[in-house]
């Protein structure tokens, strides 16, 4: 086993990993780097690969091609290492359903060398899971909050969430949060959040990556997301229609304005595209809108695109 | 107290949360020595973060206007007041330069804006704001 | 690891129960199986059986149950992923789960097998089932590891009905490789656990094979798990069969003979036979590991008779190998080889003596089977004696009397109450035309031990018989139905013995029928001791035939006379302090003893071996160290190797051809050598 981790700052790693199933490409050379101490959200359409990323990186499946590390450690070679680091919380996850939340407790704290009972308990108590509890028994959110607990009973420094946020109450969705935040607020912890809940993401998320049909197709700070990519409205009452740039998307005319997206906006493209008789808008975007825009329906447009790192 | 910040704006969340603050501390809702939420807390609260709740308070307390005691917590620093005056000149001129660019966007020229400045002033008496 | 282990325990802990309600199950249908059944030995033997089979392929169904559970249920209830995703590395967590599977499987078998030998100690003495431990553990293996590997690469459903195929092919395959390897055994001990040998590398082989697939990562979206399955499958079970056939093919082959005893005759066209008891194990039988199957039948270690016609090298006549219906014992073929008489094994469970059977040799064809019977009661007959010379006549033994009811000398005189209270009767092969010769005694208990044997000898002609009749004397019967005539009677040295009831070896008749030779026991001259067992020296006898001449020597008898082929003469034999031979030759044609020069070297010895030739006058002598040929000068002429050594390390009693070549087994029981001292040579004639 490789010892002495070498992380260059960031706690996930991936080099142009590729998983395929059969004739299906899930994941399309993707390189991924999450940065130690971030939040960062794997946002994707369903079927995007992000459920792959997450099992490739706790070596569920072989990659077909690439590598990745987590924590420096290769994630095939070290694959026992990497799981003993890393937390995992896959909501649609089916568990053992004889078990109670106390036998799920004693059966994971038997396979980590550490294990804090006190942090689990700090997960259930708020929620009201007691440890006689049959998993059986237990609602939805309730589950993925059990889940949560056990997950976070031996420290890990990386945490993975897969959908953990999909359909669950508003209460039970607030505590899951709450449980990430005090996880994080431990110091020098790492988490990745794969899903489509995008409010929550735009508020705890500070990185961002974009999981499309297998491909990244942008991975950046949630700041510099929403600072380039901007939708741009030009109005020309008078003047003639602007010219589309080429790597503009999700492009809407009208008779007398013109709207589109680009993914690198500077102040010049302002200037560029002012002439008199326009005025030219920049609008922000939300996630929701960006969301849509790089995965939704003008999905061939956006394949084309390569990720921008 | 701290309150709603707005997600889905381009403006970083940080940077909503430390105007937030500076407007508190310009118009007088937090005074020096008033305690502020603990990073985790504050985090909680908003659903944030705490790594951008730290960068907040960490960058406040650079620019003086919040000072951290070991073991108690965060609170208002007593230089706090005397930068309350720049702040709201800050935030008023901000204000200004924003009303600017609009009527500039829209085609208004300067000596317009300068008659409805002059107008709004005199329909409103000093001291009161139209809100 | 060991979380693992136990929630593998803990997650199916309903079906321990399962073993015990089997075994309850079982025990109350065999329980009304018994009272359903004959009480007879064999068909309660034949219920054990069918108990034990179906207790372990009920033992085999429990660990399906356990088994099956393990790898196909987690991908088939999604929580595969949960449990990798554990920081345990693959083989590992595949390892804590066979165990638990297997701790789970163990306990619940042993719950299957304990209520039925331990907890109902009633069943338990009643079946007499011996549960070979060895067998349980390997089947047990062999089913979990079959399971496992199902298990790992397949849907539930599928790896159940598969490794239930396997097990009842294993279960088959085990019946049919004893059926095919007639009871013989690779092992030496038990056919179960031949088939457990050949079984047993598919067990790590299957292990292994799952082992190898649950380590790779493919496990979550089962792609094409048949390219895995399959050909695992096929290689495994391609080789078990092999082994199963070139096992069975081996043991089948790896006949060997051990020739027990030789018993020659010569034929009327000019060959010789000799029947030779073929043991077909290729181990030797081991006592102690007498398993229910055995007891009753002979089993495993199977014998069958073989006559062999010794110019032709060819099997005349096999007879049938059912393992234990032949005791091998008592072969007796008529001198002219047409007939074979052969005493069947006995039951004792039944307290049956064997019976006896003829065969045609000629057309394969027992011809007479004479059934005894049970306990008391008049012709049972059961060994046959001897053919007459000419074998038209066979005498047999009968015994009306179980041997076990006279109390003591059972044990101290084995050779004498195998003889002693016999009844001889003649009969025809065929079993007909049965006459009595001499009845049998029944002695009273704590009689005197010596009762009267029934010695005879026939006359070469056949026409007649001679026995030792009561009140030591030599008779006479011309066969058949003839009247007892007095032909000697052996006269007592001392007034004290005169009623004394004395020992005689058989009579032995010259060739020419003139002369008969028997010895006869004289207690010690010099004294009888009240409560004391006497002294006893034995004194060979030369009658005429028709009584009017009678020799011995006196005061120092021989004690063992052998006729020489032609008649003429008889060669005398005493033993002399310090292990010394005194042989000396009497001639008939003017009853003349000669001393003989005994060469130094063939003393001292245990016994002396001799054979006679046909038609010569040569007697061929040989001891522990040397053989000689004693010619018609009376002169020893030692014989050379090989000769000599097939004769003196040749086992048993040996046998003379038509062709004048001594029959003996070889030195390590496996051949027959024909032996010619003539000419010198020894020549294997069989196998």
């Amino acid at each position: 086993m490789s010892k002495e981790p070498v992380s260059n700052g960031f706690a996930i790693t991936t080099h142009s990993l590729t998983r395929r199933f059969g004739r299906k490409l899930a994941l399309d050379s993707v390189s991924a780097h999450v940065p130690t101490g971030s939040i960062y959200g794997l946002m994707g359409p369903n079927g995007a690969g992000k459920t792959t990323f997450v099992r490739c990186l706790l070596n569920l499946l072989d990659p077909t091609a690439g590598s990745a590390t987590v924590l420096g450690y290769d994630v095939v070679r070290d694959s026992v290492a990497v799981r003993r680091r890393i937390g995992h919380v896959a909501a649609l996850q089916s568990l053992w359903e004889w078990m109670s939340v106390g036998d799920l407790a004693d059966f994971m704290a038997g396979c980590y060398p550490r294990w804090n009972s006190d942090a689990v308990a700090a997960v259930l108590e708020p929620v009201g899971i007691e440890w006689e509890d049959k998993i059986q028994a237990l609602s939805r959110g309730q589950r993925t909050l059990a889940c949560l607990a056990v997950a976070i009973g031996h420290e890990p420094e990386v945490l993975l969430l897969d959908e953990a946020l999909t359909g669950l109450d508003p209460i039970s969705r607030r505590e899951v949060l709450r449980n990430v935040i005090d996880v994080m607020h431990a110091g020098n912890r790492t988490v990745l959040i794969a899903g489509q809940d995008i409010a929550d993401m735009e508020r705890i998320c500070d990185q961002v990556g974009f999981l499309v049909k297998g491909k990244l197709l942008w991975e950046s700070t949630l700041e510099e997301l929403k600072a380039r990519v901007k939708r741009l409205r030009i109005e020309h009452p008078e003047a003639p229609p602007p010219e589309i740039p080429s790597d503009a998307f999700n492009v809407e005319r009208a008779a007398r304005q013109t709207e589109f997206t680009v993914r690198d906006f500077t102040p010049d493209r302002v200037t560029a595209l002012a002439a008199p008789g326009r005025r030219v808008e920049v609008m922000d975007r939300s996630l929701e809108d960006i969301f849509i825009d790089l995965a939704g329906p003008q999905l061939r447009v956006a394949a084309d695109l390569e990720a921008p790192r | 107290m701290l309150n709603s910040i707005n997600p889905k704006s381009a403006i970083p969340i940080y940077v909503q949360i430390m105007e937030q603050i500076r407007r508190h501390v310009a118009s007088g809702v937090l005074a020096p020595g008033d305690r502020l939420p603990s990073v985790r807390e504050l985090a909680v609260q908003l659903l944030i973060n705490p790594n951008t709740a730290a960068r907040v308070y960490r960058d406040l307390e650079r620019d003086g206007l919040l000072e951290t005691r070991r073991g108690l917590g965060t609170f208002i620093a007593a230089g706090a007041a005397a930068l309350a005056v720049s702040e709201r000149r800050r935030i008023v001129q901000e204000s200004v330069e924003r009303l600017i660019d609009e009527a500039r966007a829209l085609g208004v020229s300067d000596e317009t804006l300068l008659e409805f400045v002059q107008d709004a002033l005199a329909r409103q008496p000093e001291g009161r704001s139209s809100r | 690891m060991r979380g693992i282990f136990w929630k593998e325990f803990r997650e199916n802990r309903a079906l321990l129960w399962l073993g015990f309600a089997l075994a309850v199950v079982i025990i109350n249908v065999y329980a009304v199986s018994l009272r359903v059944t004959p009480p007879t030995p064999a068909a309660r033997q034949d219920l054990n059986l069918l108990c034990g089979a179906v207790l372990l392929g009920l033992a085999g169904l429990v660990i399906l149950a356990t088994t099956a559970n393990l790898f196909a249920t987690e991908k088939a209830r999604g929580t595969l992923p949960y449990l990798l995703a554990l920081p345990v590395s693959r083989p590992r967590i595949w390892l804590a789960k066979v165990l638990g599977a297997l701790a789970l499987s163990a306990a619940s078998v042993f719950l299957l097998f304990a209520p039925v030998l331990l907890l109902i100690p009633g069943v338990a003495r009643a079946t007499r089932m011996t549960v070979y431990l060895p067998d349980i553990i390997l089947w047990v293996l062999l089913v979990l590891a079959v399971t496992v590997f199902f298990s790992v690469l397949l849907t539930r459903a599928i790896s159940v009905a598969l490794a239930s195929l396997l097990t009842l092919i294993a279960l088959v395959s085990g019946s049919v490789f004893a059926v095919l390897a007639g009871g013989v055994t690779l092992l030496g001990y038990d056919p179960a656990l031949d088939v457990a040998l050949l079984a047993f590398p598919a067990v790590p082989a299957f292990a292994l094979a799952s082992l190898a697939a649950f380590s790779r990562g493919e496990l979550l979206q089962s792609a094409r798990p048949w390219r895995v399955a399959l050909p695992v499958l096929v290689l495994v079970s391609a080789v078990e069969v092999a082994g199963l056939l070139g096992g069975a093919r081996w043991a089948y082959r790896y006949q060997r003979a051990e020739v027990d005893a030789v018993h020659l005759a010569s034929l009327p066209s000019g060959g010789s036979v000799a029947a030779v008891v073929i043991q077909g194990s290729p181990a030797p039988y081991r006592r102690e590991f007498r398993s229910g199957w055995e007891r009753g039948r002979g089993a495993y270690r199977s014998t069958h008779l073989v006559l062999v016609g010794l110019a032709s090298g060819r099997d005349l006549l096999a007879l049938p190998r059912h393992p234990g219906d032949l005791s091998g014992k008592d072969v007796k073929v008529s001198p002219d080889g047409r007939y074979l008489a052969v005493t069947g094994r006995p039951d004792w469970l039944e307290f049956r003596p064997g019976a006896i059977e003829v065969w045609n040799v000629r057309t394969a064809q027992r011809i007479y089977q004479g059934i005894p019977r049970q306990g008391y009661g008049p012709h049972s007959y059961y060994r046959p004696a001897s053919w007459s010379p000419v074998g038209d006549w066979l005498a047999v033994y009968f015994d009306p009397v179980l041997i076990g009811s006279v109390s003591g000398f059972v044990e101290t005189n084995p050779e004498l109450a195998a003889e002693a209270n016999h009844g001889l009767a003649i009969m025809r092969p065929d079993g007909s035309e049965r006459s009595e010769i001499a009845p049998p005694r029944v002695e009273a208990p704590y009689s005197r031990p010596y009762a009267r044997t029934v010695q005879f000898g026939w006359d070469p002609a056949g026409r007649a018989a001679y026995t030792i009749a009561p009140s030591n004397r030599l008779v006479r019967r011309h066969l058949p139905g003839g009247k007892a005539k007095l032909i000697w009677q052996a006269p007592a040295p001392d007034p004290h013995y005169e009623h004394y009831e004395r020992r005689f070896s058989p009579p032995l008749v010259s060739a020419d029928g003139r002369w008969i030779t028997l010895a006869v026991d004289e207690p010690n001259p010099w004294g009888w001791v009240p409560n004391r067992p006497v002294e006893r020296s034995y004194f060979t006898w030369i009658v005429a035939a028709d009584g009017s001449r009678a020799f011995t020597r006196r005061p120092q008898g021989w004690e063992n006379a052998a006729w020489s082929g032609d008649g003429n003469y008889l060669y005398l034999i005493a033993g002399l302090s310090g292990g010394a031979f005194e042989i000396s030759r009497w001639q008939a044609s003017n009853q003349q003893t000669v001393a003989l020069n005994v060469p130094p070297d063939l003393a001292p010895s245990p016994g002396l071996r001799y054979s006679a030739f046909p038609d010569r006058p040569s007697l061929v002598i040989w001891s522990e160290k040397a053989a000689y040929l004693v010619d018609e000068q009376g002169r020893f002429r030692p014989l050379r190797s090989p000769a000599s050594a097939a004769l003196i390390h040749a086992p048993g009693q040996p046998g003379v051809d038509r062709q004048g070549r001594i029959i003996v087994a070889s030195a390590n029981g496996e051949s027959l050598l024909a032996v010619d001292v003539f000419a010198g040579t020894v020549t294997k004639v069989y196998p």
